[in-house]
């Protein structure tokens, strides 16, 4: 291998002494510092235990579908009774009418958009990292909590209540939806809420606006940034330019990188004013 | 494991709920602690040969280890890792150097960094020593990630060319001919660079 084997520029008589300055001023690229090493361990963790990124929405939002297929009652609700229990809950959804336009179906009675939040108040066992699941069948909240099937999965018990409750149990959060108090704060609640209004974004984005600005008040929110990329989005399909632009380049300043940041920063780039 | 594919239907979808995976189906894979654990000092390096800076380093490794989650289901335990993770390292470290800002922004002729490393004996020298890293910073700069990294490798770092061969993922005398490609390139961003300087611009 000697033979042809290229000699470094530095060790060669007849490279250019120029070049063989310049290289030899350069430096060795650094390994990983202890904080680094730290920080990535956490991420490692975090990605093993949910698969909750910005990437994995897809699979999150099927994830809720599933668990509001498992409840199965949802379908026979939709097919059957969605006039029985919609009187219910007349005061929420007079209240908020925009959101069930499209989820009307899949969680048939409640779905007026500040109603997830308050109903998740139920025992709330920390569905992120320890990755409860989907609830069984016909169960009221409170039990189907305590099924955890050891799958990461974080999405699904945060909305098969919400589909599930006021049919089964007779009104579980019997508060009117209004009262956002004792909110359910899990990841599993962020990424449903995520997800809905990632779903709403296409046909209606303003009601995909307003579920974000409940996002908002999430205390410890995991997913801002997750939240900001889709108010952008959202923004933008209202054609709000300067509100959009205003969104976007506040999130690139708090998330400079990332993958979020970057689909942010394409959009302002193809947006930018000459 | 086809069910979680992203045409599953809801019937599998229920099928995934209802059923556990089996554990030995999960652990044969090996999972992204690990990874760090044994490269993250590869991670890193790799990340600043292709040309990310140091400051971005742990931005950037960020991303580094959403793709190697995604991806490590496709990995085949059979194969070294660090080709797959260069791979991986080069494909990232390429759309971070795309971003606009990235490329807008000029190369820092004093790293903050620079202060808590080993200080400089002379200071003239250490100044002279600083602006020619910095001109290097802008001449790599200029070159694509994928040659960059393996001139980095040779001429900075003065690995052996078995060693990158084996990074890389390719045989030695595919090293030798891309070292020279690397070379060419660096030759030809270093003569615009002094045809830039020459002319006073930045």
């Amino acid at each position: 291998m000697a033979v042809s084997a290229p000699r470094r520029w530095r060790e060669d008589d007849r490279a250019p002494p120029e070049v063989r300055d310049l290289l030899a001023a350069g430096r060795a690229p650094r390994g990983m510092s202890p904080a680094e090493r730290a920080r990535a361990a956490r991420q490692a963790a975090r990605l093993a235990a949910a698969p909750a990124g910005w990437f994995a929405w897809s699979a999150a939002s099927k994830a809720v579908a599933a668990s509001l297929a498992t409840v199965g009652l949802v379908a026979a609700a939709r097919v059957l009774a969605p006039r029985a229990t919609a009187p219910r809950t007349v005061p929420p959804s007079a209240e908020t009418p925009r959101t069930p336009r499209r989820h009307a179906p899949p969680s048939p009675a409640p779905a007026p958009s500040p109603a997830p939040l308050p109903r998740m108040e139920a025992p709330g066992v920390p569905a992120a990292p320890s990755g409860v699941s989907a609830a069984p069948p016909v169960i009221r909240v409170e039990e189907a909590r305590t099924h955890a099937v050891p799958r990461a999965r974080p999405a699904p018990p945060a909305v098969p209540p919400a589909g599930s409750a006021p049919v089964l149990a007779p009104a579980p959060g019997t508060a009117p939806a209004p009262a956002p108090t004792p909110r359910d704060e899990s990841l599993a609640a962020e990424a449903a809420l995520l997800a809905r209004a990632q779903r709403l974004l296409e046909g209606d984005p303003e009601a995909s606006l307003e579920l974000l600005d409940a996002h908002a008040g999430f205390t410890h929110p995991r997913l801002a940034e997750e939240r900001e990329l889709l108010a952008v989005l959202a923004l933008q399909r209202l054609g709000r330019g300067e509100a959009m632009r205003a969104r976007g380049e506040a999130m690139l300043s708090r998330w400079p990188s990332g993958a979020a940041a970057q689909r942010v920063r394409r959009l302002l780039g193809a947006t930018a004013p000459p | 494991m086809k069910a979680r594919g992203p045409g599953a239907q809801w019937g599998h979808a229920v099928a995934i709920a209802l059923h556990p995976v089996p554990a030995a189906f999960v652990s044969e894979a090996p999972d992204v602690g690990a990874v760090v654990a044994e490269h993250g000092d590869f991670l890193c390096k790799t990340l600043q040969r292709c040309g990310v800076r140091e400051a971005d380093v742990p931005d950037v490794l960020q991303e580094v280890l959403i793709v190697v989650h995604r991806k490590l289901p496709s990995y085949d335990a059979a194969r070294p890792m660090p080709p797959w993770l260069f791979g991986i390292c080069l494909r990232v470290a390429t759309a971070h150097r795309r971003l606009a800002w990235v490329r807008r922004e000029r190369p820092v002729e004093h790293a903050p960094e620079d202060a808590t490393r080993a200080a400089p004996i002379d200071p003239e020298e250490a100044a002279s020593r600083a602006q020619a890293r910095a001109r290097l910073g802008r001449v790599l700069d200029a070159m694509d990630p994928d040659p960059r990294a393996l001139l980095v490798m040779f001429e900075i770092e003065g690995m052996a060319c078995d060693d990158i061969a084996a990074i890389v993922g390719a045989p030695v005398g595919t090293v030798w001919s891309r070292l020279h490609a690397a070379r060419r390139q660096f030759e030809a961003a270093l003569a615009r660079l002094r045809a830039r300087e020459s002319r006073g611009w930045p």
